[in-house]
């Protein structure tokens, strides 16, 4: 500070606080300001946002908040909209209806047998039937060879000796997978009989064999439409370590043996065995086919024992004076089981704990067992061990149940293969994030068992448990609650008019009836639900949300078209929650038998071992590469025959590749496969810096083509045998693949559309599904009267530039159009007939209105769309996802196109992935050998299959290999569909520069969908563009 | 008065930076000239030494790649063979013959110009607005504000304007009556490029945002109150004079981020419109450059492409650097 007078300081000192105190007071108060500024705008913004999102997202209750222009607005597009629907329906409904009001509604024709189908014939209505009926102690036996009636099925009697030796005497019958076989037989007393089948599961397609039940020609129930007769699997050698130490997956064999079972409901959703009334007198009994073979020594009808209570096995124990045994733990590995029901129940790795038995902190081993694939009800797993001696013994399972949150996962124990007592006939294994412990007991005491000394088997079991009977209930609901709202919908549509008054309680009486009953369920079904997970969760509050929704229908039906959207949404998350209700997966690391004196191993490891575990396993991650799959070949030593392979899919599919290469592949032609998982997004680069790999696997259709016009793909023609190969496949699926006479790669994967319809709803609206075009026309006037569509591909796709519409193509092709000229050098999309397969097409969402974009998984459950036309595969997720509508719906080929002569065209595109062989493969002999072994009919089933039982049927593999297809488990019917469509298979060919003819036909149906521009104009337009862009490829590839 | 303040700071700095560097020296031959940069370079070694990382990684993964692309932008190059050499052959191509090309500069040009300044001046709001909250509040909505750039959360927007007459804006507008029909929202051209900007703007409130809120911390109490004394009278001048001068580094930072940000956009289009997008009506400069190198595999024509969009990206950055050195003047 400069020197100055001492008074003139205080004096400026004084001033700048003052004022500084004023600036900051002023200061502060504008702060404030702004802040309150700020916090106002702020809730302005966010209650903006939140109201506007809210009227979409939630139910949309009551109008209030409508505007006066809003509400002008739509009452004027109401009355449009209402003039046109009236003057769009038949004038036949006028004459018993006296408003205008009326008068537009479609007649709801009352055909009383759908309504059937809901209240169908269950097991409990059944047994209801008979609830006095006595259950007379008698065994009726049917020998199997001894068969009455068979027919449209290969049934042949032979000695069992031939099927296996041991476990069934004297002579057996083997049915096969198609028709029926009948047994004729007396029964003395009347009464309700269990029934209990001796079988063999003959080797067909490795999925589980189905049958329908049928009692004097008639089914007695609806369960018995789907009687499960599971094969039987094992590991199919010991666990075996790569040269870098990981373990690899054993293959799964088939190990079946005669197995003796008591019927019951396949999907498990029947706790209890199948009981069935017989008269007096003669009775037959029939077992239609549904899929795979199996050979039966004996049916008996018979009364299945009764299971004790632990409080009664304890007693007979005493009674029998026996003690407690002494013996050490015995441990059982849960991946060493010996029998299971599916293949997918392999050995699997866990790297969570450290006191995983047996344990490594970085490689895979394989030391426990089930996990998200034991997951469906039914699935079994057996295991083996050996008693030192005779006493009571208690159990423990060391699993992981981190799945499910919320509820339990049950399972069935068995000792010696039957259920000891009562109580462990369904035993909780409850949510939880670690390993546990889960002693067999009441929750205070263990529960002993009894064993003698010696070898016994310990068998676990997936069963619903108490939400059995929720869940069947529940199915029922759904099903009956998707088909009124598919009644209500065919009455006001998606977007009703909210003032208009609709009166369904009139036009529509049953719904009335149904909302009030099915609310009534649902409200008991969510008090058991709640009983059962021990607490109010996510479940039964969906229910009770819907069950109030109906029970509010109910008092007031006027409010039921404006909520319709969201009661779908309801009964859609609740069909949703069925499916995820009935999983219960469980991981299994071992099971300990022991002595009641003894203390059961800790569930965990401590604290610190597991800190270390963790920060050990992450250090590893370092220096172990997962990228390689199985042993390392070294290709540099002499002339060993190596051959590298990449795949660009997930790990399951590598390890199942892996597991055949080193089983069958390599013994065989002792050339040794390196096979490796990538990013298939580095081929490219790979390759360009010549670190490619020799061939790879799952490239997309348009890729072989652009490598190959870049010298990097190896032309396939050099091999001899090349014919002898691409005879396994259809002739169509090789045609993207070649340039001139050249081949540059072999189909995998090969997919087309087809169509799906639903049977009820056709059957109710009394239409046939459409085999040709016109059909198809002629029904969708039916359809959209009753508010219903037609699922046909979506056109607003985000991806754009794949193949070219597959509607489109089809209306081409059916009508003997082509996309290219002969030499494959121009683009004939100008041509009259695809100007003409361009204009129907795109007629198809302009004048007909089809909907341009939907869920159709979803859609098509609810019955809103009851036609779709999409890939094949669509039917595994109908029948994984959808078991609701099970039996409701079917597929067949698309609808075509009528010719002169009476026949019907139904051309289709298709789509596909391939092998390919590259340029610069050091050994391009050895890598034709593993191409040729790959795509071999015998390969491809043993591939597909293995998939299917890693991932579920909704993961069937879409083989190219048409011999292998018809090897797949489809059941025969759906097959024939498939093989019928196969036939009109057509693609389109890969040229350079195709890629434009997919974008710009993408952009041209467009142009005309959204902006409405003249079809011709527009396609001409675009055509003279992808002429344009193939010209220039041409010239850069020299072929002008 | 401050700005004397600075002017100060700023001399003494310069002068101690002429103290440490070499007096001018008469210009001497070549080989000298070396050896006493050698010299120099081994009186600093200790400096070299601490940037050598950072340069040779910068040489390496950006220097080295921008050159080579030059380089490609000169010939035929279809990745698997060897590049062949072409002359001006790709530019004359790009700029005669291609008319997507111009249709995604001007998409470019159009959708820069909109979301650049905007996005900035939006960072720039939003960071003094979220700088004037009381402490707890201010981190979490630097969070809310933030919490979308670095998210894939641009998916839900096509959840919004899906095609579907279940798509919320569909079944918004269809309930109300607006609308007969659903809209193709995505896939029509008059609505993409808006929504290509509103989600643009939406996510724009990244790094620049960031660096801008630090910048605010960074700020002294000391001046504020000085200004004060000095006669500031209100908010405005108070940012203008002293907030945003003292940013100066910050505001330079965010300016090159969005800019860059804005000319390289283009996998937000894709996600939301696929790609390409339809009639090219979202297609960017980027757009094209992929397509040309991913679909058609010609990268040699990418390399061109990319070599402009270097150019135009770099004249802008300057012109945007000069504008900002006015701030606060």
């Amino acid at each position: 500070m400069p020197p100055g007078s001492k008074p003139e300081q205080m004096c400026q000192q004084a001033l700048r606080t003052g004022i500084i105190l004023n600036v900051k007071g002023e200061l502060y108060l504008s702060r404030k300001r702004t802040k309150t500024f700020i916090a106002l705008i702020l809730t302005t913004v966010l209650t903006m946002l939140l109201s506007s999102f809210s009227t979409v997202i939630a139910e949309n209750g009551t109008g209030t908040a409508v505007s006066a222009a809003a509400v002008t607005a739509v009452s004027s597009t109401a009355a449009a909209s209402a003039t046109a629907i009236s003057n769009g329906t038949d004038k036949s409904s006028s004459e018993s209806s006296s408003s205008l009001v009326t008068d537009y509604i479609p007649r709801v024709t009352k055909k009383t047998d759908i309504l059937e189908q809901f209240q169908r014939k269950s097991y409990e209505k059944y047994i209801a039937q008979f609830a006095g009926k006595p259950s007379p102690d008698v065994t009726v036996t049917i020998l199997a060879k001894e068969y009455t009636a068979v027919d449209g099925m290969d049934a042949k009697v032979v000695p069992a000796s031939t099927i296996s030796s041991g476990g069934a005497s004297g002579d057996v019958v083997i049915t096969g997978e198609e028709g029926y076989i009948e047994w004729t037989f007396d029964v003395e007393r009347e009464g309700l009989y269990n029934v209990a089948l001796k079988y063999y599961p003959i080797e067909g397609k490795s999925s589980s064999i189905e049958r329908e039940l049928y009692i004097d020609n008639e089914l007695p129930f609806e369960e018995a439409r789907s009687v499960i007769f599971h094969r039987i699997w094992a590991n199919g050698e010991a666990i075996l370590s790569d040269s870098r130490g990981n373990e690899y997956r054993p293959t799964q064999i088939e190990a079946s043996y005669w197995n003796e079972v008591t019927l019951s409901a396949g999907t498990g959703l029947l706790i209890e065995s199948f009981k069935f009334y017989l008269s007096e007198g003669q009775h037959t009994i029939r077992l239609n086919s549904v899929k795979e073979p199996m050979a039966i020594e004996y049916l008996k009808f018979f009364q299945e024992d009764a299971v004790l209570s632990y409080s009664e096995v304890i007693r007979n124990y005493t009674s029998k004076g026996y003690g407690k045994s002494t013996a050490d733990e015995i441990r059982i590995q849960g991946e060493s089981a010996v029998y299971k029901s599916d293949p997918t129940l392999y050995p699997i790795n866990d790297r969570t704990s450290p006191s995983t038995d047996p344990y490594h902190v970085s490689k895979m081993i394989l030391n426990t067992v089930g996990g998200m694939r034991w997951r469906y009800t039914k699935q079994w797993m057996i295991w083996e061990f050996e008693v030192p001696e005779d006493g009571l013994y208690k159990i423990a399972v060391r699993a992981m149940q981190n799945f499910s949150e919320g509820t339990y996962s049950s399972r069935k124990v068995l000792i010696d293969g039957k259920v000891p007592f009562k109580e462990v006939s369904s035993v909780p294994f409850r949510y939880k994030l670690n390993w546990q412990m889960v002693e067999l007991g009441d929750g205070e005491e263990p529960y002993l068992f009894y064993l003698t000394k010696g070898k016994h088997s310990i068998s676990l079991e997936n069963t619903l448990g108490e939400i059995a009977d929720v869940l069947r209930d529940v199915q029922d609901t759904v099903a009956e609650l998707n088909y009124i709202y598919r009644k209500i919908l065919m009455i006001t549509g998606a977007y009703p008019d909210t003032y208009r008054d609709y009166r369904l309680e009139e036009h529509l009486p049953e719904c009335i009836e149904i909302f009030t009953r099915q609310s009534a369920i649902l409200y008991e079904v969510s008090e058991r639900v709640t009983e059962i997970s021990g607490g109010k969760g996510n479940a039964s509050a969906m229910i009770d949300k819907l069950a109030l929704q109906m029970a509010d229908f109910v008092y007031d039906p006027d409010t039921i078209p404006e909520r319709l959207d969201n009661y779908r949404i309801n009964v859609s998350a609740m069909a949703n929650w069925i499916l995820t209700a009935s999983e219960q997966p469980l991981t299994v690391d071992y099971i300990v038998v022991t002595s009641p004196d003894k203390e059961f191993p800790a569930a965990d490891a401590p604290w610190w071992r597991k800190t270390l575990h963790e920060a050990s396993a992450f250090f590893y991650s370092f220096i172990e590469d997962y990228s390689f799959i199985g042993d390392v070949q070294d290709d540099t030593s002499g002339n060993a025959k190596v051959v590298t392979l990449w795949m660009g899919m997930g790990r399951d599919q590598a390890q199942t590749m892996k597991s055949m290469i080193d089983d069958n592949f390599t013994p065989n032609t002792g050339i040794g496969v390196n096979l490796r998982l990538v990013d298939m997004g580095i081929l490219l680069a790979a390759t360009a810096a010549g670190k490619g790999p020799d061939l790879a696997l799952y490239q997309g259709e348009a890729m072989p083509v652009n490598y190959a016009l870049r010298n990097a793909l190896y032309d396939l023609t050099n091999f001899d045998d090349l014919d002898e190969v691409l005879d396994r496949f259809a002739d169509s699926a090789v045609i993207p693949f070649t340039i001139g006479k050249s081949v540059y790669a072999i189909p995998e994967m090969q997919t087309f559309v087809m169509m799906f319809y639903r049977e009820d709803i056709l059957r109710d609206l009394e239409i046939d599904p459409p085999q040709t075009w016109e059909d198809v026309y002629e029904i969708i006037p039916t359809l959209q009267k009753h508010y219903l569509d037609i699922g046909f591909p979506a056109v607003t796709d985000t991806t754009i530039g794949g193949p070219p519409h597959p509607l489109f193509l089809s209306y081409l092709y059916q009508n003997s159009g082509e996309i290219y000229n002969a030499d494959r050098s121009r683009c004939v999309l100008n041509s009259s007939k695809a100007i003409e397969a361009f204009t129907k097409m795109t007629d198809m969402y302009t004048k007909y209105k089809v909907a341009l974009k939907m869920d159709m998984l979803t859609r098509f459950r609810t019955g809103e769309t009851p036609i779709c036309i999409t890939g094949y595969n669509f039917y595994n997720s109908l029948a994984v996802a959808a078991p609701e509508i099970k039996g409701l719906w079917n597929f067949s080929p698309i609808p075509g196109h009528l010719q002169p002569d009476g026949t019907i065209r139904r051309e289709v595109g298709t789509n596909l992935s391939a092998t390919i062989l590259m340029k610069n493969a050091k050994n391009k002999e050895a890598t034709w050998e593993f191409i040729k072994w790959w795509t071999s009919s015998e390969i491809q089933v043993r591939y597909g299959r293995e998939m299917e039982s890693i991932q579920g049927a909704s993961a069937r593999w879409p083989t190219a290999n048409l011999d292998a297809m018809a090897k797949l488990p489809w059941p025969s019917k759906a097959a024939k569909a498939i093989a019928e469509q196969w036939k009109w298979v057509k693609p389109v060919p890969e040229i350079p520069g195709s890629y434009m003819v997919g974008r710009y036909l993408d952009n041209a149906i467009r142009s005309v969908i959204n902006n409405g521009t003249n079809p011709r104009e527009t396609l001409l337009d675009w055509v003279k563009l992808i002429n344009d862009e193939i010209m220039l490829k041409r010239q850069e590839f020299g072929m002008e | 008065m401050l700005q004397i303040g600075i002017d100060v700071e700023r001399k003494e700095i310069m002068q101690t930076a002429a103290q440490l560097g070499r007096p001018a020296k008469p210009r001497l031959k070549f080989s000298k000239r070396f050896r006493n940069k050698l010299a120099e370079m081994k009186e600093f070694r200790s400096s070299y030494v601490m940037i050598s990382p950072f340069l040779i990684l910068f040489t390496l993964f950006t220097i080295l790649p921008v050159v080579l692309s030059i380089v490609l932008s000169f010939t035929y190059y279809n990745v698997l063979e060897f590049p062949r050499w072409t002359g001006w052959s790709n530019y004359r191509r790009l700029f005669v013959d291609d008319e997507v090309f111009m249709i995604a500069v001007k998409n470019t040009f159009v959708y820069a110009v909109i979301t650049g300044p905007l996005s900035y001046i939006l960072c720039l709001l939003f960071a003094w607005v979220v700088n004037e909250l009381p402490g707890k509040l201010k981190a979490i909505m630097t969070f809310v504000f933030y919490a979308p750039s670095i998210s894939n959360a641009f998916i839900i927007w096509t959840i919004l304007f899906n095609g579907d007459m279940y798509g919320y804006a569909n079944s918004f507008l269809l309930r109300w009556g607006a609308i007969s029909d659903p809209i193709q929202w995505l896939s029509t051209e008059k609505y993409m490029m808006p929504i290509f900007i509103v989600v643009a703007l939406w996510l724009s409130l990244g790094t620049a945002f960031l660096a801008m809120r630090a910048g605010f911390n960074t700020i002294d109490k000391q001046y504020f109150e000085a200004a004060a004394v000095d006669g500031i009278k209100n908010r405005w001048q108070e940012l203008w004079y002293i907030t945003l001068p003292m940013m100066a580094p910050h505001l330079m930072f965010s300016a090159v981020l969005q800019i860059t940000g804005a000319f390289s956009a283009g996998a937000v289009g894709s996600a939301l419109f696929g790609f390409p997008s339809t009639n090219y009506a979202t297609h960017t400069i980027m757009n094209h450059l992929s397509d040309y190198s991913g679909i058609r595999y010609e990268r040699g024509y990418a390399a061109a492409i990319a070599t402009l969009l270097f150019i135009v990206m770099v004249g802008t950055n300057k012109g945007v650097q000069r504008l900002i050195r006015k701030v606060g003047a």
